[in-house]
């Protein structure tokens, strides 16, 4: 299914903008890394700041390149590398697996439902402000 | 160790991430929602399932220390993956007021990961 043709042809299209999603991802994983480092309880705290503070940045982001359209390569750095680098979904299911494994049947709850809660209304509080502060009106 | 393992696995997890949206945006004209970003996390959470199945034990293991794991899990699946997108677009499809694709799209990502990250974490446990 994959044309390994049309995938090198993309890849020289794209370099730019795929060298600025590899910078941007690898200094995303460094920032989830420092944060998970700093944040170490029995409750996956760190996996959730990273992935409610992501969904805030990425907002602001699509909200304010809604508005003022900067070029590709910066909106994939940006937006794709480090806010999708800093943010993670596999960690958020390896936590919430791991506490239902240990029968922490509400604690679960309150992680799942609560990263998607404050990650989704982050995100919106963050779209509304980046466009605001583009300049564009709502 | 640690920095070369984390740069080299979160960059191309990035780019792999990056690379499969473009590819599937070709497959997914026409379709109110969004497949790749689901594709993604589900895929992303069975391979971090599989490693850390193949890693350890048990959790809790997973040390940071562990250089596989710092550069495969941490690194490329953990970038691979991503909230933020999903965040904004679940946030959009509110916006535009579709409720129904924005409880499946949550729903079946967030099931699907969990799922999927159990499955890879069985299959070799």
């Amino acid at each position: 299914m994959i044309d390994v043709s049309i995938l090198y042809r993309t890849m020289v299209t794209y370099m730019k903008s795929v060298i600025a999603v590899g910078a941007g991802g690898a200094a995303g994983t460094w920032l989830r890394y420092l944060v998970s480092y700093q944040l170490q309880f029995g409750f996956p705290v760190g996996t959730m700041v990273e992935n409610v503070s992501g969904s805030l940045l990425l907002g602001l982001f699509s909200g304010w390149f809604a508005v003022k359209a900067p070029k590709d390569w910066v909106k994939a750095g940006l937006g794709v590398g480090l806010c999708g680098g800093y943010t993670t979904f596999s960690t958020f299911a390896s936590d919430a697996v791991e506490l239902l494994h240990k029968q922490m049947i509400l604690p679960a709850a309150g992680y799942i439902f609560g990263t998607l809660f404050l990650g989704i209304a982050a995100a919106a509080v963050g779209f509304t402000a980046g466009q605001k502060a583009g300049g564009g009106h709502l | 160790m640690t920095v070369i393992g984390l740069t080299i696995g979160g960059g191309l997890g990035a780019i792999f991430r990056y690379l499969f949206g473009m590819f599937f945006t070709r497959f997914q004209k026409g379709v109110p929602f969004p497949v790749s970003m689901l594709l993604v996390n589900v895929m992303g959470s069975f391979g971090l399932g599989l490693l850390t199945a193949f890693r350890f034990e048990q959790f809790g293991e997973a040390a940071p220390q562990d250089s596989w794991f710092l550069f495969a899990g941490i690194g490329f699946f953990g970038a691979f993956t991503t909230f933020s997108t999903f965040s904004v677009e679940a946030f959009q499809l509110l916006e535009q007021r579709k409720y129904r694709v924005f409880f499946l799209y949550t729903g079946l990502s967030t099931a699907g990961a969990l799922l999927c990250f159990a499955l890879g974490w069985q299959l070799t446990g």
